[in-house]
């Protein structure tokens, strides 16, 4: 085959795949590099000088991690019920069934469970599985659309209705609920 | 105004239907053409050649993202006229890397694909796309689809130009092993 003709079929893939590439293109701002670990520097500074002056941040409402991609940390873990819909990569768009102690997605909500670095995942067989987003492989976990998660979070980007699955919620813990 | 009546406007044959779609996605469908054919009258002339085409297509389509469906016509007339152009020279700006870039994973040799082979060859990269992460799958298809400099890209995602490259060969490596294990030698 030839290359053109791989441009070609690639031209063929799936529209909703394309039209959220072209949406990720005009949602993503501006970032150097520099701004990245400039931002993390600025953290531990503030960490640093916020540990040595306030001696209690648990109560404090959530704020803002990082203001360039909106994503946001609460002071501890919420917990919510999901429906899972359908796998993705390293994620699973899902509906809220059960809004639990969670303040910020409600019930019939629509979003994607995002697993990280250092989200745990209890697997049917009573094993713990921390997630490697390097090498993503949702399909170790074996859980079937229409299954019930119990999804803890601390990160999240603010959710709009409109959204729908773009609605991201970044999970810590997850396991199939009773 | 939203798309769905956007594209009513076609069906009932209004052209104001081009001028709404101009307004609304003029700018989107110039960025591929600009992209794949590296000017700006070219770019323009495929832009108008886009709604025209759309103009004769709806109806009978009705096209659920609209945005998609005008893009592909934009893609497929751009590609179509950057081959016109360049067929015995280079030069072509960022689709030639793009095409390189895809030149790795085939063998660059003539083969003789049925329309059913093709189909069945968009449905594996189809599959193989819901295997990426949300992220991973955005920037291969911003290069791959899109066209978009990686320099760009980087831009967009926040990352390095070197990380982009490095992702986008990885995934491209992926893509060769599980179309070959899938019995697709391109």
């Amino acid at each position: 085959m030839k290359k053109e003709e791989l441009f070609n079929i690639i031209g063929e893939v799936d529209e909703q795949k394309v039209a959220a590439a072209g949406m990720a293109m005009n949602k993503k701002k501006s970032r150097p590099v520099w701004v990245k670990w400039g931002a993390m520097a600025a953290c531990l500074c503030l960490v640093v000088v916020g540990a040595l002056t306030i001696p209690n941040l648990k109560n404090e409402a959530p704020h803002r991690q990082d203001t360039m991609e909106q994503v946001y940390t609460l002071p501890q873990a919420e917990t919510m019920r999901v429906e899972l819909v359908e796998w993705g990569g390293d994620h699973f768009k899902g509906m809220v069934v059960d809004a639990g102690d969670n303040s910020i997605f409600p019930a019939n909500a629509e979003l994607s469970v995002v697993f990280d670095y250092d989200t745990e995942i209890l697997l049917n067989d009573g094993t713990v599985m921390v997630f490697n987003p390097d090498e993503p492989d949702t399909n170790a976990i074996g859980w079937k659309e229409g299954t019930i998660v119990t999804v803890k979070f601390v990160n999240y980007e603010e959710y709009i209705e409109d959204n729908h699955f773009y609605n991201h919620a970044y999970a810590s813990y997850v396991e199939v609920a009773d | 105004m939203e798309d769905r009546e956007i594209v009513d406007l076609y069906w009932e044959r209004n052209s104001n239907a081009i001028k709404k779609t101009a307004s609304k996605y003029g700018w989107y469908c110039k960025t591929i053409a600009k992209n794949i054919l590296g000017n700006n009258e070219d770019a323009e002339e495929c832009v108008n050649d886009t709604y025209l085409n759309t103009w004769n297509s709806i109806p009978p389509d009705r096209p659920n993202v609209l945005a998609t469906y005008l893009g592909k016509i934009t893609r497929n007339l751009s590609f179509d006229r950057f081959r016109h152009r360049h067929a015995d020279k280079r030069g072509g700006g960022e689709i030639e890397l793009v095409l390189d870039e895809l030149g790795e994973c085939v063998s660059g040799a003539d083969s003789v694909e049925l329309e059913v082979e093709k189909k069945e060859l968009v449905r594996a990269i189809n599959s193989f796309l819901d295997t990426l992460s949300q992220e991973k799958c955005n920037i291969f298809l911003c290069r791959y689809w899109y066209a978009i400099p990686v320099s760009e890209i980087a831009t967009r995602f926040g990352m390095s130009e070197g990380n982009v490259s490095v992702t986008l060969n990885r995934i491209r490596g992926k893509l060769n092993k599980y179309l070959k294990e899938r019995g697709y030698d391109l």
